[in-house]
């Protein structure tokens, strides 16, 4: 037991190290890591509405989701910019968002256009519940970063409102929509959670 | 022997205590001493706003921390004098230490010995080198003449950098060699991995995919071939070296071009899936406006 452990310290010592950022920056460690998972989120928020319109796109739900993917796109630029301003390492998994969303997005639009905006309403929920944790988190700091803070607010509205149109195009009526939200929902959460660190 | 780092640690502060009570005049001794001073006195002034707070404690072990980090760079900043008498080893660490005023047991502070140095080392010359970039970056920046090419501007970073361990290459072999030893390997890593990042981040790289992993970790590849080959190298300054730096990072260039491409390529597969799911979809007869 004690020498298994022995053995897998420097292991993770070395991880550690390797998954830092690797810039002596005044921006501190849960900045960096905030500004990371958000990229990755943002990224993956992207590619489910461009799933979604490679699907949805020329019935009537088309102009609503492509308005709302518009919105995600400028969040994802917005985020582009801040991790290079801040010196940020970009999250090593982001194909894999990438891959994820899309299959998400094209996925869930298959099984119709409400089993879609059930998938919107799930992700951004926990995008919603994300954002506000970061909020809090960052209002804590000795100095709290306005630029990021105003930016993460304003995101989190535009999030806050993808949520509420989703419920209004009716995914509530959606087949086992609660199932479907419940695992949406598990599926995005870990994926935050890989992503503050990978 | 129980010459643990904290009794080490404790040494230096009792020393202090010690130049306090006999006036030293030197002023950077007089400096400690007024550091140690406010430190010693400060937990009594602290202690009931801490005890009501809780973070003046937390305050005090920060200060702690720094004023002991103060020291032992000064420590190995003055041991750097002695690399080439002693090599990478204690016994440059215990010379400096002396040299500066220390005794030697205060070399029980850096548990990885010479590792300690080289790695200390390691992170001034990658600050000098930032600073430098930093300049050339900005000067670039504001005269649009003297802008010159990505691929240049990474040559002379790593020629600036290689010619840092000049002073330092008949013991460079043994640096490299105690870089090796499984605990300093962690920190080695990620002394490297700031001096690439330095050098792609001032080279003007804002990437924000996989293309940032790709050209740190060949850039990295370079930096380290590059050095190894300058350990051998007897031509005057070193001319190849910089030759062989010249060769790598045009291969570097061929090679990333071919990336590009095949980056093409899966653009292609996105395309593909797409059109299968217009497929799919006109199959499915979801492509009625409804």
């Amino acid at each position: 037991m004690n020498k298994s452990s022995a053995k897998i310290r420097p292991m993770l010592t070395f991880v550690r190290h390797f998954t830092t950022d690797p810039v002596s920056s005044n921006c501190p460690v849960k900045v960096k890591s905030m500004i990371r998972v958000d990229l990755a989120g943002e990224t993956g928020a992207d590619n489910i509405y461009a799933g979604q319109m490679a699907v949805l796109g020329n019935s009537e739900y088309g102009p609503k989701i492509q308005e709302m993917w518009e919105q995600e796109k400028y969040h994802k630029a917005k985020f582009e910019e801040l991790i290079s301003t801040y010196r940020v390492r970009p999250s090593l998994l982001n194909p894999l968002w990438k891959a994820a969303g899309f299959a998400l997005g094209a996925g869930t639009a298959l099984l119709g256009p409400k089993a879609a905006m059930a998938c919107t309403v799930a992700v951004e929920s926990v995008i919603v519940e994300h954002y506000n944790d970061q909020l809090r988190e960052l209002m804590t700091e000795e100095k709290i970063d306005e630029e990021l803070l105003s930016t993460i607010r304003k995101f989190r509205d535009d999030e806050q409102e993808h949520h509420d149109t989703g419920i209004q195009y009716k995914a509530e009526e959606a087949f086992l929509y609660e199932y479907l939200t419940k695992i949406i929902k598990t599926g995005s959460k870990c994926a935050i959670a890989v992503a503050k660190v990978v | 022997m129980d010459y643990s780092p904290a009794r080490a640690t404790c040494w230096i502060h009792l020393h202090h205590n010690l130049y306090a009570d006999s006036s030293d005049s030197s002023s950077s001794k007089n400096e400690n001493v007024e550091n140690f001073k406010s430190e010693s006195v400060s937990p009594h002034d602290h202690s009931f706003v801490s005890s009501l707070s809780g973070d003046g404690e937390g305050e005090q072990r920060k200060r702690d921390s720094e004023y002991e980090n103060d020291v032992k760079n000064k420590i190995l900043e003055a041991s750097l004098n002695f690399v080439a008498e002693h090599g990478w080893t204690k016994a440059a660490i215990v010379a400096g230490a002396q040299s500066v005023g220390y005794p030697g047991v205060v070399s029980e502070m850096f548990p990885l010995g010479g590792s300690n140095l080289v790695l200390y080392f390691y992170s001034v010359c990658n600050d000098h080198l930032r600073e430098y970039l930093e300049e050339r970056a900005e000067a670039e920046s504001q005269d649009p003449d003297k802008q010159k090419s990505v691929k240049l501007f990474i040559y002379d970073a790593v020629e600036t950098r290689l010619r840092m361990i000049i002073p330092y290459i008949d013991k460079w072999p043994q640096a490299l060699a105690t870089l090796t030893l499984s605990k300093a390997v962690p920190t080695a890593l990620s002394n490297l991995l700031i001096l690439v990042d330095d050098i792609c981040y001032y080279a003007g790289d804002r990437s924000v995919d996989l293309d940032w992993y790709v050209r740190r970790i060949a850039l990295a590849g370079i930096y380290k071939v590059t050095e190894l080959y300058m350990l051998q190298d007897k031509s005057p300054d070193y001319e190849e070296t910089w030759k062989f730096l010249k060769k790598q990072l045009d291969d570097a260039a061929t090679m990333y071009s071919r990336i590009q491409q095949s980056e093409q390529a899966s653009q292609l597969t996105k395309e593909i899936s797409i059109a299968t799911f217009t497929t799919a979809r006109n199959i499915l007869g979801l492509n009625w406006k409804r």
